[in-house]
């Protein structure tokens, strides 16, 4: 069954692969993606060369972006790419946007963790996104042990998806925790719930589907800190029909990426 | 994408449980709906504990419960007795394991929830049933985590067994034939490399499950050039884990079919000392 990936990474951040950084990764990624047939949807959350937890920057962000872009031409047609942008730098945010998504192919918006995804910084952000009808990816997280500085959670995620009903979003990792992230994200038709990240924990895709139904909940993997296998085993196991597989693998990412206008 | 590997055919569970989990409902709550499940991947045998010994102060009873579910399905599971050596009469108990379930050599084993029962692996209690164990000649399950720490519920929040309490328990009781059980891929290498400090690694009677070994890309091949394909079972985490995940990552690793065979199956049965092919039932 062929697979659109929504939240794949370019960075090996532990070096994984032995290889680090870059090539040795980037090749590795690509024979998972031929073997399975799938497609990643990619952003860079840390350019080679900076350190994780650096604040991004809009030397930081431009950097990710062009790894990015070389992560797509590397992986020949495996892979589109996000715009990785920080609303505390609005004006960095606009020229990446501009340039990446506008003119250089990039399909969506990255967010992670510059400001809590319900501050009115990303208000105009989110309308030239809406205006586009280009989806907006933001990590969201809702930690037992407690969320790091910015770090988003699913309820923050609603409620700026009520403040902009035209915007798509897709919930990054629905909160870790599909229990929790189904009830925050219930009711709301422009959010997708993206199942990366996290165990592949029995029986909670099946929640997730009851409450937000199929055609609202999008495959992630969140390679390469998961396996591909570990994530696709959240659908293959689950207790739902091939019909909804193919919608969380492959046709609701399909939908959203056709309606782009950018 | 399936789990069709050829040498994917007799999986052995080193790592399972059957009952009811406090924080939601669990698709494999029940003995026929585990066999199902373990149908449908081609897991022959597991090792089963009774999921209610997590949070149980008497671990006899759900003991004796597992006991009684597992009789109807002969060859089948690996009866695994939750023991808790911080509670009164543990001993007790164990015997009435030994005389009135028949937990002998070969005939299961003991589990160990070390931080949800809150005693240190490395400590006196411990190594006590530790010795009691390696006197019976069964093997020991030790559970470093069921769950992400990140999820647990916000009332109960159990820390993962540390590594340096693991691999000191290990070093400390080479002649017990240890499972090591819900490890990431990385701690597992902390803790075989800490082995390696303490020279024990080459002696230590280990094997690390995969239940949720759930990355990094190429983690199956990885860990074998880490620690060995002699030093890794496939484990499912049942019933909170999908079985999906580790049954697709051995399918998919690329490795030598004799080498899936083993973690799948063959190292486990050696290991437990469960001698044996089971089939399913008709």
């Amino acid at each position: 069954m062929p697979t659109i990936d929504c939240h794949v990474h370019t960075w090996d951040w532990l070096g994984f692969t032995r290889g680090g950084e870059g090539p040795a990764y980037w090749d590795r990624c690509r024979a998972w993606a031929e073997q399975l047939d799938v497609t990643y949807v990619v952003s860079c959350p840390k350019p080679i060369g900076r350190r994780p937890g650096e604040e991004p920057d809009p030397g930081f962000l431009h950097a990710a972006n062009q790894e990015t872009f070389d992560f797509v031409r590397q992986m020949k047609g495996r892979a589109i790419g996000l715009c990785y942008v920080n609303p505390r730098y609005q004006e960095s945010a606009f020229a990446e946007m501009e340039e990446w998504i506008g003119r250089r192919g990039f399909v969506g918006l990255k967010l992670l963790t510059g400001v809590h995804c319900n501050d009115p910084l990303l208000d105009p952000i989110v309308d030239w996104c809406a205006q586009r009808r280009v989806p907006i990816c933001q990590h969201t997280w809702n930690k037992a042990n407690g969320n790091g500085p910015n770090e988003s959670t699913p309820m923050m995620l609603a409620e700026l998806a009520r403040r902009h009903p035209d915007a798509t979003l897709v919930m990054y990792h629905t909160g870790g925790d599909f229990v929790y992230g189904a009830k925050a994200a219930r009711g709301l038709d422009n959010v997708y719930c993206d199942i990366g990240g996290a165990d592949a924990v029995d029986g909670v895709l099946e929640h997730l589907v009851e409450h937000v139904g199929a055609d609202h909940v999008v495959f992630g993997s969140d390679l390469p800190g998961r396996s591909l296998t570990s994530q696709l085993s959240k659908v293959h196991g689950a207790r739902l029909s091939d019909a909804q597989k193919e919608q969380i693998l492959h046709g609701n990412m399909a939908r959203i990426l056709a309606a782009r206008n950018p | 994408m399936n789990t069709s590997n050829t040498s994917l055919s007799e999986l052995f569970d080193v790592n399972c449980a059957v009952g009811e989990w406090p924080f939601r409902r669990v698709p494999c709550n029940t003995i026929d709906r585990l066999l199902d499940r373990m149908d449908r991947l081609g897991i022959r045998r597991a090792a089963l504990s009774r999921l209610e010994n997590v949070f149980f102060k008497d671990c006899l009873v759900g003991n004796r419960e597992l006991a009684a579910l597992i009789t109807p399905h002969p060859g089948r599971f690996f009866p695994l007795y939750t023991v808790n050596p911080a509670f009164p009469g543990w001993d007790v108990d164990l015997d009435i394991c030994v005389d009135e379930l028949g937990l002998a050599a070969g005939r299961g084993g003991i589990r160990l929830y070390p931080s949800y029962h809150a005693y240190p692996l490395d400590g006196p209690q411990a190594a006590a049933l530790l010795e009691r164990a390696q006197a019976l000649n069964v093997p020991v399950v030790a559970t470093a985590r069921l769950e992400d720490e990140r999820t647990h519920h916000w009332l109960v929040k159990v820390p993962a067994v540390p590594h340096d309490q693991l691999a000191a328990a290990i070093a400390a009781h080479q002649a017990v034939r240890w499972v090591i059980a819900g490890l990431r891929a990385p701690q597992i290498r902390v803790v075989w490399r800490a082995l390696q400090q303490q020279r024990a690694a080459a002696r230590a009677r280990v094997l690390f499950d995969l239940s949720l070994v759930q990355g990094p890309i190429d983690e199956c091949r990885l860990l074998v050039e880490a620690v060995g394909a002699e030093r890794l079972a496939f484990g499912t985490n049942l019933p909170l884990t999908a079985p999906e995940s580790p049954a697709l990552a051995l399918a998919h690793s690329d490795l030598p079919a004799q080498t899936v065979a083993a973690i799948g199956g063959g190292n486990a049965a050696r290991h437990l000392g469960a001698g044996g092919t089971a089939r399913p039932e008709p």
